[in-house]
């Protein structure tokens, strides 16, 4: 079954993940125990003490079988600079992120292809160029820029809206208070994929539009919008769907610059941190949480891609 | 595609512009884009310094064009190592099929599910910031977006009715792919590379910015974007200046692109096209 | 196509409803105290986030992360901004006549947040966790303990295996954790590195992660119950943000870069406060390449370094420049050290009878010997990466080349340095707690990069940390200072002062190198 068999090979592609980064790892000048060590005071022979104590200094496939092992048993492992288990220090940070990437997708999702159709309909004349023009504008626009913008007018001089976190500190979760604070950051991070699905829906519809399958619905005697809705844009949604499914992990890589501006308690900063501390169980954590997320976004877009048209092959 | 056509698209002359100015420019201009004028800092565009000066007393427009020919460099570079990476991965991928598909796929989905900020920084860390390793890493972090997007175009045209029909007249796999499949691609690729593009001297600004990309003082609009930041509410310019030569490069090659595109639409009874 | 824009128009109305919501939580107003009752909310804005709630752990170099730690804990002893030893856990203390033992007096009155009576059993399983070599513990403070004994529930006993001036103050600063409650368990797994039960004058409500750490005042702290009531640590990462939020008055505290010194000057309802601090930065050099070992050579460099320029630009003015390895907030400080002026004429003369001369591409040659080396430095610095900028510059204008080397920080300073891996390193210097650096200066001590070596000054420091008297102590390093002054194995550059703004309502707050919120009890709120 399709199915099974993409979930086999999913699994196979996580297991080379953790492996290749385990292996890297071993590359990266450094280690964890570097930082639990003040380098001043501590002698070298401090830094290898601890190694032992983090069951650093044991042959690196036993610490490698004893990483897969502990994984089967659902087991992340405990992040040794901030004393707390790997998997609870990146599920508190994942929803957050989750939810965040989340919104703006759906967002850059409706707004981008509104506009891309928009786009590809008008696209002689100078109301074409504007509407090819801005969504360009907007995946070029940096991030931090027009948040700071943003934060500056709409929260600090305006009061409109909350200039940064999730909550206000101390408050109980409540999805209104998350709401407020969630808009500018969706903004944000939005901005540049309603760009790049807005250019993409309307290079696609433009070639379809304009292609002889489309002459012979209209040979067939359809309508300017049935056309449009029925034969255009399912056909123009398979690149996008493709485009829709592997945006995901590129998210994280934008989030982290909303993250920290807006002080969002996601996984982005908590990956540049871990790196920069040489945390790695957490590395390791978010490789592999990360990595099935992609893995998984990739797979449901090919089943998507399944469902809007059988008639292409997926495999 | 028609070279006629593209060699009076004003956006290709625009890039062209772009980058001359970056290349001849800064000799032109005279002026040294990293002397420093500590007596000068922070001051707003106006006579003498067209686009101001940053917080070491640098103009910034010489800075500019200096830094564009960086940011060039590895954002056409790296688009081009993304783009023929993932074209082949992408049409092979498509065409063949089977167990070729499969293998490729899965492999790209590897290098997808990678965190493409640890890769930058493990390997800024292991290789140095040297410009030519950046523009090759940043490429590869960048071809797999391609290579999807390019399988499933291919797989659309392989099952498109002109497509049957010339493998049903005899034609062979390679006329196939030539003369039908390759050029309904190019818009496909067009956009899908120029994203690239953007993304790739977005991903030198943010490497840069975490200390790891490119050395002082060597400058890519990248590296002036990201100390821009520290003085953003005081001294606004620093970001504008960069951000719009990215946002011009980018619309232009996002235009050249354009102008690749499939043949002249006829008129018809369509509104739009 | 009407579909679509129908749900834009829905989610474009959702939005504007949210942004129209109930009114924002912001900073409480600050109600009158009842007589005597904690009361009030003090935002307190920080760029980091400590790692973990637990003292065993804490790093002392990791200095912006200390902020709550000095509310939630204590410990035996405190150190004063003028360097005098108050009690805090402790009432009082004595050494023994050969000042190899000191017998610690623990106030009665000192309680855990859940109640329970701090005794000398904490204070001796504390140390014990710190010197176990099976944890990854920070081991400040406990270089010389052999033995801490429990003479009687409210008395501790250290015995120390050699005279160590460093005890008191980094072992006395050392904070005191709950035996009841963390003895027998995994102290780098309990919940406790994220739930603290402290003594101090403030008790743990809360930690939203990457957002906030909430604190309520403790109202039965022994030493006096705080005045302000909750005290919330607000984690903003970008500094813009932090300042913004100042002027909004979000936050009631925050650390200022100089850059935005004018900026949150200007916002009325904050003050500046401005600070010296012990912490400065050098560069040091590698004297064991051949290049460095020209006393020439280091001279020339330290006069063309342009220091008190690089104060005004890089540091707006807000730092001090420094002679050698002490700064003027230091009670060590010798303000009789040499001096060098900027003065990059004397620089070139002092090369050229050294032998050194143009070579073809305008940088100084000897022997073959061009005068370029690579400075490393931490490459999330942009303090430092501006002033090396600048260096690079006026360096260049004498015919010395220098290239920046960007490092991972921790790289930098655990393996780089030590080892002896650079040419010359750019560097923090962080002697906060006692003004003693002999790893880094002594001949093979562990922390000595550059390699410096100097009978004298060893000597030196082997008296200096063989008596307790301040006063002698303040005598002999104020000796080494003028012989790293002379000798230069380091450019000496400067210190940057600590600028806090603070709200005009927040009344008390005294800067210290250590820990700004030292008596944080003692801060009022109008």
């Amino acid at each position: 079954m399709f199915l099974a068999r993409r979930l086999a090979q999913a699994a196979l592609v996580l297991w080379l993940l953790v492996t290749a980064m385990f292996v890297a790892l071993q590359w990266l000048p450094g280690g964890p125990a570097a930082f639990l060590a003040d380098p001043e005071f501590e002698s070298p022979e401090r830094i290898t003490q601890i190694e032992r104590n983090l069951g650093l200094d044991r042959p690196l496939l036993v610490q490698y079988e004893g990483y897969l092992a502990g994984l089967l048993h659902g087991e992340l492992g405990w992040s040794p600079h901030q004393n707390a288990p790997v998997a609870r220090l990146i599920g508190e940070r994942l929803g957050p992120s989750l939810l965040l990437m989340a919104t703006a997708f759906t967002l850059a999702l409706v707004v981008g292809t509104a506009w891309g159709t928009l786009a590809a309909w008008h696209a002689r004349g100078p109301v074409g160029a504007l509407l090819d023009a801005v969504p360009v504008l907007a995946v070029t626009a940096p991030g931090f820029w027009i948040g700071l913008l943003l934060i500056y007018v709409l929260a600090i001089e305006l009061r409109l809206l909350p200039s940064g976190g999730m909550l206000p500190p101390g408050s109980e979760a409540s999805p209104w208070l998350v709401l407020r604070h969630l808009i500018l950051p969706t903004v944000v991070l939005a901005l540049p994929w309603v760009g790049t699905f807005a250019l993409y829906t309307r290079s696609s519809l433009r070639a379809i539009l304009v292609s002889d399958y489309l002459r012979t619905a209209w040979a067939k005697g359809l309508a300017d919008r049935g056309v449009l809705w029925q034969h255009a844009l399912p056909n123009a949604a398979i690149p996008l769907v493709t485009m829709a499914g592997i945006s995901i992990p590129h998210l994280l890589g934008n989030a982290v610059v909303v993250e920290q501006l807006f002080a969002w308690p996601g996984i982005g900063r908590l990956a540049v941190e871990s790196l920069l501390r040489r945390d790695y169980p957490v590395m390791l954590g978010i490789v592999l949480v990360v990595g099935l997320a992609a893995i998984l976004a990739n797979l449901v877009a090919d089943v998507v891609y399944h469902l809007v048209d059988p008639g292409v092959r997926v495999e | 595609m028609s070279w006629r056509r593209l060699a009076r698209s004003p956006a290709l002359w625009g890039l062209a512009l772009i980058c001359a100015a970056c290349i001849v420019g800064p000799l032109l201009l005279g002026v040294d884009a990293e002397a420093i004028d500590l007596s000068a800092r922070l001051i707003p565009p106006g006579p003498g310094h067209l686009l101001g000066t940053d917080e070491n007393g640098r103009d910034v427009l010489a800075r500019l064009l200096v830094g564009g020919r960086v940011s060039l460099f590895v954002g056409f570079g790296a688009g081009l190592v993304a783009g023929v990476l993932g074209a082949a991965v992408g049409l092979t991928a498509g065409w063949v099929g089977g167990l070729v598909s499969a293998v490729l796929m899965r492999l790209t989905d590897f290098a997808f599910a990678f965190p493409t900020i640890f890769v930058l920084l493990l390997a800024a860390t292991l290789v140095g910031g040297g410009v030519p390793q950046l523009t090759i890493l940043v490429g590869l972090t960048l071809w797999m977006t391609i290579g999807r997007v390019v399988r499933g175009r291919v797989l659309e045209l392989r099952q498109a009715p002109f497509v049957e029909a010339a493998a049903a007249l005899g034609a062979s796999p390679w006329r196939l792919v030539g003369r039908h499949v390759l050029p309904n691609l190019q818009e496909t690729l067009a956009v899908a590379v120029v994203l690239a593009i953007h993304h790739a001297i977005l991903s030198e600004s943010t490497v840069s910015f975490l200390g790891l990309g490119l050395r002082p003082p060597l400058a890519s609009w990248g590296t002036m974007l990201a100390n821009s930041q520290a003085y953003l509410a005081t001294s606004p310019w620093l970001a504008v200046a960069p951000g719009l030569a990215i946002a011009f490069t980018v619309l232009a090659t996002y235009a050249v692109a354009q102008s690749l595109s499939l043949p002249q639409e006829t008129a018809s009874r369509f509104r739009g096209p | 196509m009407l579909g679509i824009s129908r749900s834009v128009c829905w989610l474009l109305a959702l939005a504007l409803c949210a942004a129209c919501g109930p009114p924002q939580m912001g900073p409480t107003a600050a109600g009158q105290p009842a007589a005597g009752q904690p009361a009030g909310q003090v935002v307190l804005g920080s760029s980091e986030e400590p790692l973990h709630l637990n003292p065993l752990f804490l790093l002392p170099h990791h200095f912006p992360q200390h902020a709550p730690y000095v509310m939630l804990f204590d410990s035996l002893l405190q150190i004063a901004p003028d360097g005098r030893f108050l009690p805090r856990l402790a009432e009082r203390w004595e050494p023994s006549a050969d000042n190899l033992s000191f017998t610690f007096h623990l106030n009665p009155q000192a309680r855990w947040h859940d109640g329970q009576p701090v005794t000398a059993e904490d204070v001796r399983f504390t140390f014990a966790a710190l010197m176990d070599p099976s944890q990854n513990t920070a081991r400040d403070g406990t270089e010389a303990l052999t033995a801490v004994e429990v003479l009687d529930p409210q008395t501790v006993r250290f015995t120390l295996k050699h005279i160590d001036p460093l005890f008191l103050p980094k072992g006395g600063s050392r904070a005191i954790v709950p035996a009841h409650l963390l003895a027998g368990k995994d102290l780098a797994r309990d919940p406790f590195n994220q739930q603290p039960v402290g003594s101090g004058p403030y008790r743990f409500v809360s930690w939203q992660a990457a957002s906030s750490i909430v604190m309520d005042a403790n109202p039965d702290y022994f030493l006096g119950a705080p005045h302000i009531g909750r005290m919330v640590f607000k984690i903003v990462p970008d500094q813009n943000v932090l300042v913004a939020q100042l002027r909004s008055g979000e936050l009631d505290y925050g650390l200022v870069e100089p850059r935005d010194v004018r900026q949150v000057e200007a916002i009325p309802g904050l003050r500046l406060v401005e600070a010296p601090s012990p912490r400065y930065y050098s560069i040091g050099l590698n004297l064991r390449l051949p290049l460095f070992q020209d006393l020439a050579v280091r001279k020339a460099l330290m006069l063309a370094t342009p220091r008190q320029e690089l104060v005004a630009q890089v540091l707006e003015g807000h730092g001090v420049v420094l002679q050698a390895n002490a700064t003027p907030a230091s009670w060590a400080y010798n303000p009789e050290a040499p001096q060098y002026p900027y003065d990059p004429e004397q620089a070139r003369t002092l090369l050229r009878d050294a032998g050194w001369t143009p070579g073809a591409d305008g940088v100084l040659a000897k022997d073959g010997q061009r005068l370029a080396f690579a400075v490393s430095y931490a490459s999330n610095e942009k303090q430092t990466e501006q002033a090396l900028v600048i260096l690079q510059q006026r360096y260049k204008a004498i015919g010395v080349s220098i290239t920046l080397n960007g490092l991972d920080a921790t790289e930098l300073l655990n393996n780089h340095w030590p080892k002896g891996e650079f040419e010359a390193s750019f560097q923090l210097w962080n002697p906060v707690y006692d003004p003693d650096q002999n790893s880094s200066l002594r001949t093979g001590g562990s922390y000595n990069g550059s390699g410096y070596s100097k009978p004298a000054v060893d000597w030196l420091f082997a008296e200096a940390l063989s008596t307790l008297d301040q006063g002698a102590r303040k005598r002999l390093y104020g000796q080494i200072q003028t012989i790293l002054a002379q000798d230069l194995p380091s450019i000496w550059l400067y210190s940057n002062n600590e600028v806090h703004a603070v709200s005009r309502r927040i009344g008390g707050l005294q800067p210290h190198p250590i820990n700004t919120f030292w008596n944080v009890k003692d801060w009022t709120l109008q």
